[in-house]
């Protein structure tokens, strides 16, 4: 069976299919979770944002019927409640360093970095990666998940000038390959 | 922008850094599955009352951090001011308590919606309400009217 296309999801999921609902999220919970994961939010706040993006998805499923806004939807709302976040100052982010391998949640299974032994290059990349500024770390993140996102859409998600997002993007990639270099 | 628009040689390598990201931060699967299990709060017959004001984001970016944070949802000629207060100043895992005041017809009855179930309170006759505790996380307010009035549900935000 093909995968249906995010137009039938949204609108089978406005209609109360639950399946189309779960396909939907499937299908976009990696982008709002690399929009949370680009502010400095603690775990606990990016967890509140990610849910609050998708509780709120299921109220507007009624107004949004046009799959190419569902992105930047989701983009811009994960955006404007990290934003509330952070003004809040629930929490203060403890140095907690993803690329490192930290498991706030514990998960079952082998850990991120038995994982990523098993491959060298990956390892590598996920090192040089985590050395790379804030800003950069956010872009990537932003720039490879899926499905993808238009420039405008990353502006909208990082609050920076559409202009900038080119830019920013190529020095960023080329300081990755950078680090990456100094390793030989 | 799309993979497709970006050069083969960067493509392979952004390819490679969205494994890597996938394996190093994956999206934890509980939030998913939470995510997916929230359609059931869905509802078909009530009106929705957007959050158009809220004091953490209008306000001045610097504030005093006891000041209470106040949500406003609107729907046509209904408003619905909301306090978020928090027992101790430092806003962390602490349960909310929410005073609000609904702006338009009344009484009425509060379902506060969060995470964690609800928690149902009535409006006095001038239509102000108090709940909690209320976890902290995302929630939304459902306001049932005496009547034909159809209910209304505020857009989900956190707090």
């Amino acid at each position: 069976m093909a995968d249906p296309s995010t137009s039938d999801l949204l609108r089978d999921a406005a209609g109360g299919d639950q399946r189309a609902w779960d396909h939907l999220v499937e299908r976009y919970s990696r982008l709002v979770w690399a929009v949370t994961r680009g502010h400095r939010l603690a775990y606990a706040d990016s967890a509140d944002v990610f849910q609050t993006t998708w509780l709120r998805l299921v109220e507007h499923l009624g107004q949004l019927r046009d799959p190419e806004h569902l992105a930047g939807w989701l983009s811009t709302t994960a955006r404007h409640e990290c934003l509330r976040v952070l003004r809040m100052g629930r929490r203060e982010r403890p140095d907690e360093d993803v690329a490192a391998g930290a498991d706030p949640q514990g998960s079952a299974g082998p850990g991120p970095e038995a994982a990523l032994l098993v491959d060298e290059e990956r390892a590598t990349v996920a090192a040089a990666f985590a050395r790379l500024s804030e800003r950069c770390q956010a872009l990537l993140r932003l720039v490879v998940a899926e499905p993808g996102l238009s420039y405008t859409e990353i502006s909208l998600a990082l609050g920076v000038p559409v202009g900038s997002i080119g830019p920013t993007r190529g020095r960023c990639l080329r300081q990755l390959k950078d680090l990456l270099g100094e390793r030989g | 922008m799309t993979m497709a628009e970006i050069e083969p040689a960067d493509r392979e390598f952004l390819t490679l850094l969205r494994g890597v990201l996938e394996e190093i931060d994956p999206v934890p699967a509980p939030l998913v599955e939470a995510a997916q299990a929230g359609f059931t709060w869905r509802t078909v017959d009530a009106e929705l009352a957007e959050l158009t004001a809220d004091s953490v984001l209008d306000g001045a970016a610097v504030r005093a951090s006891d000041a209470p944070r106040l949500l406003t949802f609107t729907a046509g000629a209904v408003s619905l001011v909301v306090e978020v207060a928090a027992p101790t100043t430092r806003v962390g895992d602490v349960a909310r308590r929410l005073i609000g005041q609904i702006v338009g017809p009344r009484p009425a009855e509060v379902e506060v919606r969060h995470a964690d179930g609800s928690l149902t309170v009535p409006t006095d006759d001038y239509g102000r309400f108090r709940a909690a505790p209320v976890p902290p996380g995302p929630v939304s307010l459902a306001l049932r009217f005496a009547g034909r009035r159809p209910p209304l549900v505020t857009s989900w935000v956190t707090v």
